[in-house]
């Protein structure tokens, strides 16, 4: 269908669309015209993707400046999928404008995905591929080839140079099949095709570490434009992501290698001091020059890239004590050793790099200069060096990526150095964390250069907490609800057994037998009226572990293995895609099957369960962090210090958007439909801190349940669901605001019908484009509008930090390991049952 | 095994001297297991590493020989100390390092370290990296053992001639520290090149208590003697036991007499300063107390 918001026309190719899809075309336009940065939260499963890029499309073409739109997702498979979208969305504009728009939409993805060599790409791993490609196509590769020795080298590689380097591949979208399939026939490399033809694209569509990894960025997405559209897809995790990207851990194992290594390296500079001493003297030349001329070489080939400099140390050459090879190579020797012997250390030191510097220049006169340009040098040594194997020297290379790193931040940065794995350990086995704790330092650079970037999720909420723990100001936080002709999810918070005792993860009451049978208790009942998948989410594997032993001792397991088939997620990659296709096939057939898997592992990030493939899906417990962690523990008191958030506002935030992430993953579109269960007591007081389109549709009614009445409610539920679905609501005609109300996806008339209401609207509140009055606050008038004024708190319009919720303003002191609070509990629900009588006596 | 000690002030000390499981003393071959909390202590000379009680049997009655057959080195019991790091190569290394650093300190010439670095002090960049290129060679050099004596004589030259030794054995040492001259390179015996000049203040004039003014008189002279009537009274005892002196009336009365020539009340208009002003108005900033 076609429409137009404001000015713009957009084709969106479906012949219906949600109401929530196009108040998010709204939010986004509002955010691209006046330039900034925005939140975004939309229930999973309603079109976020198609209707983010028919947005964006149409306001590529509409504009003339043609901002490019980088869009960042975060597995293979939502890569692919984005693309499909893409390639479809571009069909159909085709079909509808009548002409082809010139128009290139390219995806990236690791050269292991992409690579054609014949031999090259049966190996098995990453790395091996990443570095077997390097060897084949370096620069200097070519140059030996030119001097006529014999070396391999890649054709398809080799064939890009014939081509006209703006057009590599013709205009049009290609996923990543597609690109497969044109290098295949016209032998060239689709790795090297999109990695160049990059800057002449409208849309690159590709992970979030190309953008944010400041050692891949700084060589894939340097020479992006400032005015791109950045979008982070499934962004809910993406602090973790940024912290992960700057965090280095460092072993004894590690360290050994990395002595091997730059033993290898004194090797061949001794071998090349023989041979070719000419090429030393010429990068010494260089280096006395400066870091900018040898730059020049900064190649997209280069051996690694280097974390964040900053660009005026860049231009400075390279300390003189580090300039030849050979004291190079000592000084990294030297400094492994310190770093070997500090070690050895029988307790915790937590420690900040100005501190370690300091430490490091008494025993071992390094300085923090040298050491700041020590990845920088390594990389320009190797490239003098030819070296080709260059998977050996990854631990060498971790090393001086942490020296860099250390040399270079003073704050947001901790050393923390573990002796021993686990308290109990008696055998050292230490491990040197170097963690970030800002996880605004590496999304800083994509904030500071892009003019919009937008963030958004399925679950996202709350959604203040993003700007501050990123720290970047949001010109649109918004969150949608779900428009649905009939209640599709039934959301129950269930703090009590069928024996009225409190159940909750938490850790003084875990091991509780009671608590344990509660709670197999639970998962029975659920397992007897659930239809096809159940799907359980327990807050970490030791949780799991211990639980499900204790279950197996009680018989819980017996009991329910007359319902379900049980299968367990592990750490293993390999055993867990096997337990799930196991999951998927039993679901297809007869009983069904119950999953258990983990909140923080790959089942509750990135797979689908859809459909019959997941009915229900409990949650065991609140899946809080485990609080002991040293590295937790430190990030916790950063924020606390630099952004001002409570510890325990962060855990919970954490333990939430974990738990809607768990959540979401049985609801995946308008026609499915799906119980959750929240099954800990912690749960009752956090439940406005979910995700708006979740927490609005959970009634009182529904919290607080005991085991028996959120089974009766659960099959009640399930007899509503069973009832034929009719369309009738969303195809009678609307005449009016009520009428829209009542459907779930809008024909263009009926969005027409809601445009003139809303502009009618608009010209009574004075002309004013801005929702002023909080009932008037989204563009979409839905089923739920009314208990959305109770939720308001979750919709700040820029960035007016109103708190979150009714409920979490007075919800500050914890519970997350607290004692129960019976009488509380008991007041609470005395005070429901009095309401209700009185409600029921009126 | 090794150990790293937390001291008081919360820094600590590494310390790789306790013993790992393969270590023998190579003297009275005593092990972890022979000996419980074994201890090895390096030579800071030869680098051999012999166990504590070894270190206390052989050097407690004064200097010896290294026990390690073969090295002849005559070593003192101070001379023995505790490890910093498991590999012995870089326990060497770094002390050789302080050497040339403590020798090569800037500070040593009586440079202070700039707000923005030590890079600073020189005339450029490329200047301060050279400066680290040779103390980097320097080193590397003792270390590998290449061109000892001529890098120790390097060495010893820029110490003799900057005034930095204080070896009591080597009677040139007695030599007095160089005077520094106030426009002298800072670096006497020139090895370290590319550093800035020391900037020579200009050579500031005494204070003049009286601000230019001069005590010259413009308009008259006095001469030795002046005709008067009260000459009779110039050489009697009585007045001149109270203190006065007709020399100074004489010329107390001819300023008075001759003062305000020369002063213009248009050019005072104007707002031009003369110099000849009396002293009280000339000082702008006299204190006032209140």
């Amino acid at each position: 269908m076609r429409f137009y918001i404001d000015e713009l026309e957009v084709l969106f190719p479906y012949p219906r669309i949600y109401p929530e899809q196009y108040a998010y075309m709204c939010d986004l336009k509002r955010t691209l015209d006046t330039g900034g940065h925005c939140v975004l939260e939309m229930p999973s499963g309603t079109g976020k993707t198609v209707s983010l890029l028919s947005l964006i499309v149409a306001y590529q073409m509409h504009m003339p400046e043609k901002r490019k739109l980088i869009y960042c997702s975060r597995t293979m498979s939502e890569i692919e999928k984005a693309l499909a979208e893409l390639k479809a969305l571009m069909r159909y504009r085709t079909k509808e404008l009548g002409y082809t728009e010139e128009f290139r939409g390219l995806g990236l993805t690791s050269r292991k995905n992409l690579c054609l060599h014949p031999s090259v790409k049966r190996e098995k791993s990453g790395a091996v591929v990443d570095a077997r490609c390097r060897s084949l196509t370096a620069g200097f590769v070519k140059e030996k080839k030119e001097r006529g020795e014999d070396v391999d080298v890649c054709i398809y590689h080799d064939n890009l140079d014939l081509l006209d380097p703006s057009n590599l591949v013709p205009t049009g979208v290609f996923t990543l099949d597609n690109l497969l399939q044109y290098g295949e026939n016209h032998k060239q490399c689709p790795y090297f095709s999109a990695r160049r033809m990059m800057p002449w694209c409208n849309v690159i569509i590709y992970s979030y570490h190309y953008l944010l990894d400041p050692k891949i960025a700084e060589r894939v997405s340097k020479e992006l434009s400032k005015d791109c559209i950045v979008v982070f897809d499934e962004a809910h995790n993406i602090d973790n992501v940024c912290i992960e990207s700057l965090s280095i851990d460092i072993t004894e194992d590690s360290l050994r290698k990395a002595t091997r290594g730059a033993g290898n390296l004194e090797r061949k500079i001794e071998e090349m001091k023989q041979n070719d001493e000419q090429k030393l003297q010429d990068e010494y030349q260089k280096l006395v020059q400066g870091l900018a001329d040898a730059g020049t070489a900064r190649d997209e080939e280069a051996f690694m890239a280097n974390p964040v400099l900053p660009d005026d140390l860049l231009k400075e050459a390279i300390p003189g004590n580090i300039r030849r090879a050979e004291h190079f190579v000592a000084f990294l020797k030297r400094f492994i050793e310190y770093l070997k012997t500090r070690m050895k250390v029988l307790h915790v030191i937590q420690e900040t790099p100005p501190s370690f510097l300091a430490h490091l220049k008494d025993y071992t006169f390094i300085e923090k200069k040298p050491l700041r340009f020590c990845a920088e040098r390594l990389t320009s040594l190797v490239r003098t060096l030819e070296l080709t194997n260059i998977e050996d020297y990854q631990p060498l290379q971790e090393v001086a990526t942490f020296a860099t790193l250390v040399a270079t931040y003073e704050s947001g940065f901790l050393l923390i150095l573990e002796p021993y794995e686990t308290e109990q350990a008696q055998v050292a086995n230490p491990i040197l964390h170097f963690t970030c704790l800002d996880a605004a330092i590496a999304i800083k650079p994509v904030f500071e250069r892009f003019a919009s970037v937008v963030i958004t999720s399925g679950t996202i909420s709350p959604l203040d907490m993003y700007p501050k723990i990123l720290d970047f100001p949001a010109v649109v936080t918004e969150s949608y609800s779900m428009s649905l002709s009939r209640k599709s999810f039934l959301p129950l918070i269930v703090t009590r057994g069928s024996d009225q005792q409190t159940m909750s993860s938490g850790f003084q009451v875990r091991q509780d037998p009671n608590v344990v049978r509660n709670y197999g208790n639970l998962l029975y009942e659920f397992a007897k009226i659930t239809p096809d998948g159940l799907v359980v989410f327990f807050p970490s594997y030791l949780y799991m572990e211990m639980i499900i032993s204790m279950w197996q001792a009680m018989g819980v397991l017996d009991r329910i293995w007359q319902y379900k088939l049980l299968l367990v997620e592990t750490p293993d990659a390999q055993e867990t895609s096997l337990a799930l296709e196991t999951y998927r096939t039993a679901c297809e057939n007869g009983k069904g099957a119950i999953l258990l898997c983990v909140a923080r592992g790959k089942v509750s990030e990135g797979i689908d369960f859809d459909h019959h493939f997941g009915r229900t899906v409990l949650c065991m417990g609140a899946p809080f962090q485990y609080t002991e962690s040293r590295i937790l523990k430190a990030r916790l008191e950063f924020m606390r210090e630099k952004y001002h958030i409570k510890e325990q506002d962060f855990l919970s935030f954490d333990a939430m958007r974990h738990a809607a992430q768990c959540l979401g993953r049985v609801l995946r579109g308008k026609d499915d439909y799906g119980i959750m269960v929240l099954a800990d007591r912690r749960f009752q007081k956090k439940r406005n801190q979910l995700p708006k389109w979740i927490s609005a549709t959970i009634t009182d009614g529904q919290t607080a349940l005991s085991t028996d009445a959120a089974v009766g409610m659960a099959k009640k539920f399930l007899r509503d669901v069973a009832q034929p679905l009719s369309n009738q609501a969303n195809e009678r005609p609307a005449y009016n605001e009520k009428d829209l109300q009542a459907k779930d996806s809008w024909s263009s008339k009926d969005l027409e019908l809601h445009q003139r209401i809303m502009k009618g609207r608009r010209a009574v509140g004075g002309g004013d484009e801005g929702r002023q009055v909080p009932n008037e606050q989204s563009y979409m008038p839905t089923a739920a509008a009314a208990r959305d004024i109770a939720m308001s708190g979750t919709n700040s319009v820029n960035g007016s930090a109103k708190s979150n919720g009714a409920g979490a303003r007075n919800e500050y002191e914890d519970e997350y390991d607290e004692e129960v609070d019976d009488d509380a509990l008991l007041a609470v629900e005395t005070m429901t049952d009095v309401q209700g009588a009185i409600g029921t006596t009126l | 095994m090794a150990t790293n000690v937390l001291t008081q002030n919360g820094t600590f000390r590494m310390d790789a001297s306790l013993a790992s499981a393969s270590d023998v003393c190579p003297v009275c071959k005593s092990t972890a297991q022979t000996s419980p909390n074994l201890r090895f202590k390096v030579s800071s000379k030869c680098y051999h590493r012999i166990c504590e009680g070894c270190v206390d049997r052989k050097f407690s009655a004064g200097k010896a020989q290294c026990p390690i057959s073969g090295c002849h080195h005559m070593l003192w019991k101070r001379d023995w100390r505790l490890q910093t790091f498991e590999d012995i190569q870089v326990e060497r290394e770094v002390d050789i390092r302080r050497r040339v650093w403590r020798t090569l300190d800037l500070t040593n010439l009586g440079l202070v370290e700039p707000e923005g670095g030590w890079e600073n002090v020189f005339e450029d960049l490329r200047g301060y990296n050279d400066y680290l290129e040779m103390m980097e060679e320097m080193a590397m050099n003792l270390i590998t053992n290449i061109d000892v004596p001529a890098t120790n004589k390097k060495l010893r030259d820029y110490e003799t001639a900057n005034g930095l030794r204080k070896d009591k054995d080597d009677p040139k040492a007695l030599l007095k520290a160089p005077v520094r001259q106030p426009g002298d390179y800072p670096d006497l015996s020139g090895l370290i090149r590319g550093l800035k000049m020391k900037k020579v203040a200009p050579k500031q004039a005494a204070y003049d208590v009286w601000e230019g003014v001069t005590k010259q008189r413009e308009y008259f002279s006095l001469s030795a003697k002046h005709e008067s009537s009260w000459d009779h009274y110039t050489n009697k005892k009585a007045t001149m036991a109270g203190g006065w002196n007709v020399a100074d009336y004489t010329e107390e009365s001819l300023l008075r007499a001759f003062s305000g020539l020369g002063v213009f009340i248009e050019n005072e208009k104007g707002g031009k300063m003369d110099m000849r002003l009396p002293l009280a108005t000339i000082a702008p900033h006299a204190d006032d107390v209140f």
